[in-house]
């Protein structure tokens, strides 16, 4: 096969691939779209009539913009919260040498397997009596406590897979130890920064149950509590639910195609390492 | 706590002056030590503060996403607000998903909503906690009859719901509203096939009819003439009842499954003929998956047993049936000529917390439901109301038609599912879906199937609490 | 620069003292930095835990959460949840359904990252895109979608097979009539939102090979199979562990995919450990049985995780 036809099928392999992914995706989009008698049909609808009634209506639900604020607010503190103490541990788990390492990274370990839907009572008995208990920083801590071990983990990861070689150089440039893992180091992490924060995004986004459950007052609701208000007892709206779903993925995509301009930068900094 | 908070801040401090001249660093990223989330409130949450330490003189009252519509609530509240100067009335609307989790803490908590409504299959686990105000004293005061049987008499709570609100002979919780199942047929279709629906009076003509519209549609791909999902266990109730029999008996605190009993047999028997009649639901899932109200609007639809709310999802804009001319809504018959079918009334009720600091004005704002005007709320809303009296005389208007057949029903007999906070186990992972699957595919035989179902049932409902 | 200047001026003051303080500092700072982590885990974590483990001892219902008076039960839960007769099966099933689900995840993620490092940067972004938005769709939706996709009727899967007019017609058949055909549906759900994570760490990771290192081997004669197996496998495989330790955790764990499409049905066939603690513990506000299944599991996963445990950490102790 020639080079051009090999590439060719490459590239046509990641555009089916992609296909794949986006057609679920896709399909939320489009019933989005639909009025409620294009939703489910016998022979599928791909391309409906277009409607924005199901937009409107997620949007015009009460505190909605609340909920918006909210989950900008607790998502942004929790990738803030866990991206600093996570690369402080990260950082001094990869780079230096100290008793009772071992200790810790078990204990990052069990925090891992921590089954988070099951301490939703306990989590409760340990903060109705505090303060926080129904405010949003109290969803932020548990979402900071939710993705902090795999911060972690994953930080840890891509520390060590920066040579230490490098930040010797730099040392002998005269530069700290510290200064030289600041300036190299670090700017070669881009990658690793964004599949970590993408992470703690998604998850801080989308958990629904600790913010319906820990919240007692709806302007302190978050989205994911929004994107269940259109299912009752008594039927739900699919086209509302399919549009609030859309706008709800929206943000990630948003952050996602923003940081991942680091990601390209990371690269080139790799690259020239090499 | 109070250390940690600064030992970040003095470490990320030690990094920039360590080495000042790269600045674009995560770690100088402006958010604050990690602990600060749990200390410092008021950044994020400005709005928050009244209603968490409810001061005196608001009632925190909690109704369910779909219950009441806006213009209700205000007549509500200012009723209230005209009987109790003063006092102010914070309404939250809370969604069905998790609402049991969020119950739970809430009525845990040290200030918790005043007055709360829950699903009337949910009620029995707050009831036997403790977790309600007991009403017994108040049943009088609440127009609610005089005895926990209020079966026999005609004044007082829907018998039903009645029980979804009574744990240990004690009332603690007030009935809301009610809806129940009616038979949604195609008009159209009906007139076509030369059908009169008031002569569909039992079980045998019903299923008569449902064959007649399958020749008559027989040029409809996947047409049935009446749609029966496999696992529609709601219905399989009703026509359980229809029999006199039963889903479990207790006695001396011993539950009995009743599944395989005779009576619970025929009614099981009922649902194979239905839907042997020719429907073409699957025999493994429920009336939702497809939803039957989706099929019917597509026209592959004569007759289904459905919710009132499912009867507005069922006329679409395009499609088939795109008028509410094209539907009509009558009560299910039974299999005795000229009866009905008793129907499963599902609903809410609303209780006051145990720990409420205004359990009196608490049981005010509850009063007003069963006023007349609080009657006449719940029928505008689209709902059987709690009292007897109200739901035998709805007023006939254009938009109260489905709702008085579904009155009918609920008057001529309803039945509840076993009144046990252990119940909820068994629509957990329901074995009664199992069993009417195994039976409609052959699998097996319904006096085995029923008797596999009655020990799962029994296992579950027996276990130690 | 200035760190060289400030340096420079303390060591003309007090060059001793200051040694002597930067090698304490020194010590000190590794454990200044992990401090906030440990806290947190000790204390914002430990809380909890050590509470679960407690009601999982205790007669703990909803009555006890809302007046208090729980009692000691000693062992009792443990007893009930290894005394049911079902509760073996569901053990095994869930680590039937973990392996199926890590393995595909794993095997797939890696193929997609490869394959995200081989194309032109348009399809590579379009790609991204697509696979951001699976991971970003909230697991309820998502399931719903499956659903839809998947239904006997108004299925797309179903309308797809009979229109292609090769496999005869495929109106009103069910995908979910079986156990086996419900977890794979559940699986192909679980590995479409799982997948694009670990492409992307594995992505990030192929990125960080030296570029010479792969051209020097092909220059060598290498074929792309042996480059795969000599340079980019062993360069990986931290990464490949971590995902493969997290996707046990996460996978072992699965709640909402199994839940909303059966309910754990069809006749318990899809019930996983996650789910039985829902059935017999949660729904009947039984927290003790529920903290009890919850401290199971945990053990269950500490046993399969250990070795990866002790390789991980190990490896980071002698670096």
């Amino acid at each position: 096969m020639s080079r051009r036809a090999r590439r060719a099928v490459v590239n046509g392999t990641g555009v089916v691939v992609a296909l794949l992914f986006a057609f679920p995706v896709y399909w939320m989009v489009i019933t989005a779209f639909k009025g409620a008698d294009q939703i489910q049909t016998y022979v599928p609808v791909f391309i409906p009539t277009p409607t924005l009634d199901n937009f409107t209506k997620a949007i015009s639900q009460p505190h909605f913009t609340d909920f918006l604020r909210n989950s900008v607010v607790v998502t942004m503190a929790t990738v803030g919260l866990a991206i600093v103490v996570g690369f402080l541990a990260a950082a001094t788990v990869a780079r230096t040498k100290f008793r009772g390492k071992g200790s810790f990274l078990l204990l990052v370990a069990v925090a891992q397997m921590a089954p988070f839907e099951a301490l939703l009572i306990p989590f409760f008995l340990f903060m109705r009596d505090t303060p926080v208990y129904g405010q949003l920083p109290s969803l932020i801590l548990i979402y900071f406590i939710f993705t902090l071990p795999f911060t972690i983990w994953s930080l840890r990861g891509f520390i060590s897979g920066i040579p230490v070689d490098l930040e010797e150089a730099a040392m002998v440039d005269g530069c700290s130890r510290l200064g030289a893992f600041m300036r190299v180091t670090v700017p070669l992490l881009g990658p690793g920064l964004v599949a970590t924060s993408i992470f703690c995004f998604i998850t801080a986004w989308n958990e629904y149950f600790y913010a319906f459950v820990f919240m007692t007052d709806a302007q302190n609701y978050t989205l994911p509590v929004w994107l269940g208000s259109f299912r009752t007892n008594f039927g739900t709206d699919w086209g509302a639910t399919m549009a609030a779903s859309t706008l709800f993925t929206l943000p990630v995509l948003v952050f996602f195609l923003l940081i991942q301009k680091r990601m390209v930068s990371g690269l080139t900094a790799g690259a020239v390492k090499g | 706590m109070i250390k940690s908070r600064f030992i970040p801040l003095a470490f990320a401090a030690l990094l920039v002056a360590a080495c000042s001249s790269t600045s674009a660093t995560p770690t100088a990223a402006p958010t604050a030590a990690p602990t600060d989330a749990g200390t410092a409130a008021p950044t994020t949450a400005p709005t928050a503060a009244p209603t968490a330490t409810p001061t005196p003189g608001t009632l925190t009252v909690w109704l369910m996403n779909g219950s009441l519509n806006d213009n209700s609530v205000v007549q509500l509240d200012t009723e209230f607000q005209i009987a109790h100067p003063g006092w102010k009335v914070n309404y939250q609307v809370q969604q069905w998903n998790g609402i049991v989790d969020k119950l739970t803490t809430a009525l845990a908590s040290n200030n918790p909503p005043d007055v709360v409504e829950m699903g009337n299959t949910q009620a029995i686990t707050f009831e036997a906690a403790g977790a309600l105000m007991d009403l017994t004293s108040s049943r009088g005061a609440l127009n609610g009859g005089t005895s926990n049987d209020s079966a026999s008499t005609d004044q007082g709570f829907m018998a039903s719901l009645n029980s979804a609100s009574v744990y240990n002979s004690k009332l603690f919780a007030m009935p809301f509203y009610a809806g129940d199942r009616v038979l949604i047929y195609r008009k159209d279709l009906l007139t076509a096939a030369g059908v009169d629906p008031t002569t569909i009076t039992s079980k045998d003509k019903l299923i008569a009819t449902a064959k007649t519209l399958q020749t008559k549609n027989a040029s409809v791909k996947d047409f049935s003439g009446l749609y029966v999902a496999g696992q529609n266990w709601y219905s399989l109730l009703q026509m359980i009842w229809d029999r006199g029999g039963s889903l479990a008996t207790n006695t001396n605190g011993t539950w009995s499954a009743q599944l395989e009993s005779p009576e619970s047999m025929a009614g099981i028997q009922d649902y194979v003929d239905y839907y042997k009649a020719g429907s073409t639901g699957p025999t493994n899932n429920d009336e939702m998956n497809p939803p039957e109200y989706t099929l019917f609007q597509q026209g592959k639809v004569g007759m289904f047993v459905g919710n009132g709310w499912e009867i507005s999802s069922a006329i679409g804009t395009k499609g088939v049936v795109t008028s509410a001319d094209q539907v009509g809504v009558m009560a299910i018959p039974s299999v005795t000529d000229g009866k009905t079918q008793p129907v499963f009334l599902g609903g809410s009720v609303l209780g006051i917390a145990a720990k409420s600091k205004n359990q009196a004005q608490a049981l005010d704002w509850l009063k007003q439901l069963t006023t007349p005007d609080g009657q006449q709320i719940l029928i505008s809303n689209g709902w059987i109301p709690n009292l007897k009296s109200a739901a035998s005389n709805i007023p006939s208007t254009p938009d109260t038609a489905i709702l008085k057949v579904q009155a009918t029903e609920a008057a001529a007999g309803s039945g509840f599912t076993p009144n046990d906070p252990r119940w909820a186990g068994v629509e957990a992972n329901n074995p009664i879906k199992t069993m009417l699957t195994k039976i409609l595919t052959g699998q097996s035989s319904i006096a085995n199937a029923a008797k596999e179902a009655d020990a799962k049932i029994n296992a579950i409902l027996n276990a130690a609490q | 620069m200035a760190i060289d200047r400030r340096n420079a001026s303390l060591h003309s003051v007090a060059p001793r003292r200051h040694r002597s303080i930067k090698r304490a500092a020194g010590k000190l700072l590794p454990y200044l930095a992990i401090m906030p982590a440990v806290v947190t885990f000790v204390v914002l974590l430990g809380i909890p835990v050590v509470l679960v483990i407690e009601t999982s001892l205790q007669h703990f219902g909803l009555r006890e959460l809302i007046n208090g008076g729980q009692t000691w039960v000693g062992l009792a839960n443990f007893q009930t949840i290894i005394g049911d007769p079902e509760f073996i099966t569901v053990v095994i099933r869930t680590f039937v359904f973990m392996a199926a689900n890590v393995a595909t995840t794993i095997v797939l993620g890696t193929l997609v990252a490869i394959l995200l490092e081989r194309l032109n940067s348009k399809v590579r972004l379009l790609l991204s895109v697509a696979m951001v938005l699976a991971w970003a769709t909230p697991a309820l939706t998502g399931s719903v979608i499956f659903q839809w996709l998947f239904d006997s009727k108004l299925g797309i899967v179903n309308w797809a097979l009979s229109s292609m007019g090769v496999f005869g017609d495929w109106l009103n058949h069910s995908w979910f009539d079986t156990g086996l055909s419900t977890f794979a549906i559940i699986t192909l759900l679980i590995v479409w939102q799982s997948i694009p994570f670990v492409a992307f760490s594995l992505y990030a990771g192929i990125l960080a090979i030296p570029k010479e290192q792969i051209e020097a081997a092909r220059v060598d004669g290498a074929s792309e199979r042996q480059v795969f197996r000599h340079i980019t496998l062993p360069a990986i495989r931290p990464l490949l562990m971590i995902l493969t330790f997290l996707s046990i955790i996460w996978d072992f764990k699965v709640f909402t995919q199994i839940y909303t499409m059966l309910q754990g049905g069809p006749d318990g066939q899809t019930v996983t450990l996650s789910i039985y603690a829902y059935i017999k513990g949660l729904s009947e506000s039984r927290y003790g049985i529920a903290a009890a299944v919850s401290v199971v599991m945990v053990m269950l996963l500490m046993v399969v995780l250990i070795p990866y445990i002790r390789s991980m950490t190990k490896g980071q102790v002698e670096q």
